[in-house]
């Protein structure tokens, strides 16, 4: 794995928590910079959303300001935060100010997401609710939706009154959900199709989408969400309580067998390879490749939850009766699950995690008096813990 | 691992012209990997056993320099000797 997309600079795999970065000094650190694409309303700088690419990692602010870590390709700047991350609303405004719909004092970062080589950034026009979607990056399956020669980065731009947004993207595939003030909801895809995922194939080239295109569109539905894997879509339609699978024939059949209802659901979570609904009286079906122990606490009853997080082959657990825990199950073989359990003889054994495996507990090892458990975050065999202050 | 990961068809995986490589990402980050010789000569012994040859005896398989999990590439022999010939290359002897 490329350790330093874990925003630390050497390369030894961590099977113990090790603080990477802390946000406690970036209203110092920022104040008075006037920084592009953050949103002045927002005076926060709580982690919005945390995103794992194959070597890079990317964390977008709630007031706009996005750094990254790892192999950031043309993004890296020489805005350094610390020894791996790096302040990147710079270098991106650098290269897309000619294609920007509005002046950038109205324009903030809303929404990212990684491919394996490449990144996404959705910038929100806040005064006319335009979206448009940037992407920077390498690809090897068309992945960037737009020609990697370009010398423009814009991939789609979104009508007006577009309400909300979503990108989600695995290995080669990126979805754009668009949300619009007529309650419509429409589903772009591009990249990867190679399952089928977003289209079904006539012929071989359709396995590469080269530019976004329509997948779905919801007439009067703002109620329907989506997952990505790396080779299947989910899409859990609220309004209607269907549960539809394209591409992995396999895993389709699967959900098809299943015959799933979403109002018992409360949360869907996708793995590369695999899935796991949580129910609202707590118990977990888990559907998908389980030979890596991805599927070991199927039909399990988990208890209450307060945080459920997929990493690329593992799951990361923190329950509500003991919120200062973080434990993982799944595919551990880079101490994404935390240590392996050495009293196996088997390597293969020691690597999987059929139960879960503590991580952290904040009652034993706290960091500087941080003794809160914030969020948890799953990467290509990676795990980061958001931990604050009580 | 003693078993694949995945079984990836190599119209699915990067081939790399200069390290004469087929590629493809791994869960951990790195990307499994197999220089196109080795992936021909194990298409060729598949083929000369008709397509099936018992697991232990499969080399058309993908490792990653990371990690322990492999691939089975999947694909016929010709969709290699189609590589070489595009690439201008000779044939493994």
């Amino acid at each position: 794995m490329g350790m330093d997309s874990l925003g630390i600079t050497d390369l030894e795999d961590r099977d113990t928590p090790f603080p990477t970065l802390s946000t406690s000094n970036f209203s110092s650190l920022f104040a008075n910079k006037h920084i592009p694409f953050t949103d002045k309303t927002v005076n926060s700088y709580n982690i919005k959303y945390l995103k794992c690419g194959g070597n890079h990692t990317l964390i977008l602010l709630e007031n706009g300001i996005l750094i990254g870590a790892g192999e950031l390709r043309e993004l890296r700047n020489d805005y350094i935060i610390n020894d791996g991350w790096c302040l990147l609303n710079y270098k991106i405004h650098e290269f897309i100010k000619t294609e920007l719909n509005g002046l950038v004092d109205i324009l903030t970062i809303e929404s990212i997401s990684t491919c394996w080589d490449s990144t996404f950034i959705e910038i929100k026009n806040l005064e006319k609710n335009i979206i448009q979607i940037f992407s920077f990056g390498q690809q090897c399956k068309m992945e960037l939706g737009r020609p990697e020669s370009n010398s423009k980065f814009n991939v789609i731009s979104s009508d007006i009154d577009c309400v909300a947004s979503e990108l989600h993207s695995c290995l080669y595939t990126t979805i754009a959900v668009f949300r619009y003030v007529d309650n419509s909801t429409v589903l772009y895809g591009w990249g990867f199709n190679n399952k089928q995922q977003l289209f079904e194939t006539q012929n071989k080239s359709d396995k590469f989408i080269q530019s976004p295109k329509i997948v779905k569109q919801f007439l009067n539905n703002p109620n329907v969400e989506f997952r990505l894997g790396k080779d299947f879509l989910i899409i859990l339609n609220y309004k209607e309580n269907s549960l539809i699978c394209l591409g992995n024939p396999k895993l389709k059949t699967e959900v098809e067998q299943k015959n799933f209802s979403l109002n018992k659901i409360s949360k869907v979570i996708v793995m590369w390879s695999s899935l796991h609904f949580l129910y609202e009286n707590e118990s977990l079906v888990s559907l998908g490749n389980g030979q890596l122990g991805q599927l070991s606490l199927n039909n399990s009853h988990l208890g209450p939850v307060k945080f459920l997080e997929a990493g690329s082959e593992h799951t990361i657990y923190t329950s509500v009766n003991e919120p200062f825990i973080v434990s993982s199950w799944g595919w551990g073989e880079h101490g994404n699950c935390g240590k392996l359990d050495k009293n196996k003889s088997n390597i293969n054994d020691q690597q999987i995690f059929t139960q879960p495996n503590e991580i952290l507990n904040l009652q034993k090892n706290e960091f500087n008096n941080y003794n809160k458990i914030q969020n948890l975050y799953g990467g290509c065999a990676s795990t980061f813990i958001l931990i604050t202050k009580e | 691992m003693s078993t694949f990961y995945d079984e990836i068809e190599i119209d699915d995986m990067s081939f790399d012209e200069e390290t004469k490589t087929f590629h493809y990402p791994c869960p951990c980050g790195d990307r499994f990997e197999i220089y196109i010789d080795d992936l021909y000569f194990a298409f060729d012994d598949l083929e000369k056993a008709d397509g099936e040859l018992p697991a232990d005896e499969l080399s058309n398989i993908a490792t990653c320099p990371s990690c322990s999990l492999q691939i089975l590439c999947i694909g016929e022999l010709q969709d290699v000797i189609d590589i070489y010939e595009k690439m201008d290359i000779p044939l493994p002897a």
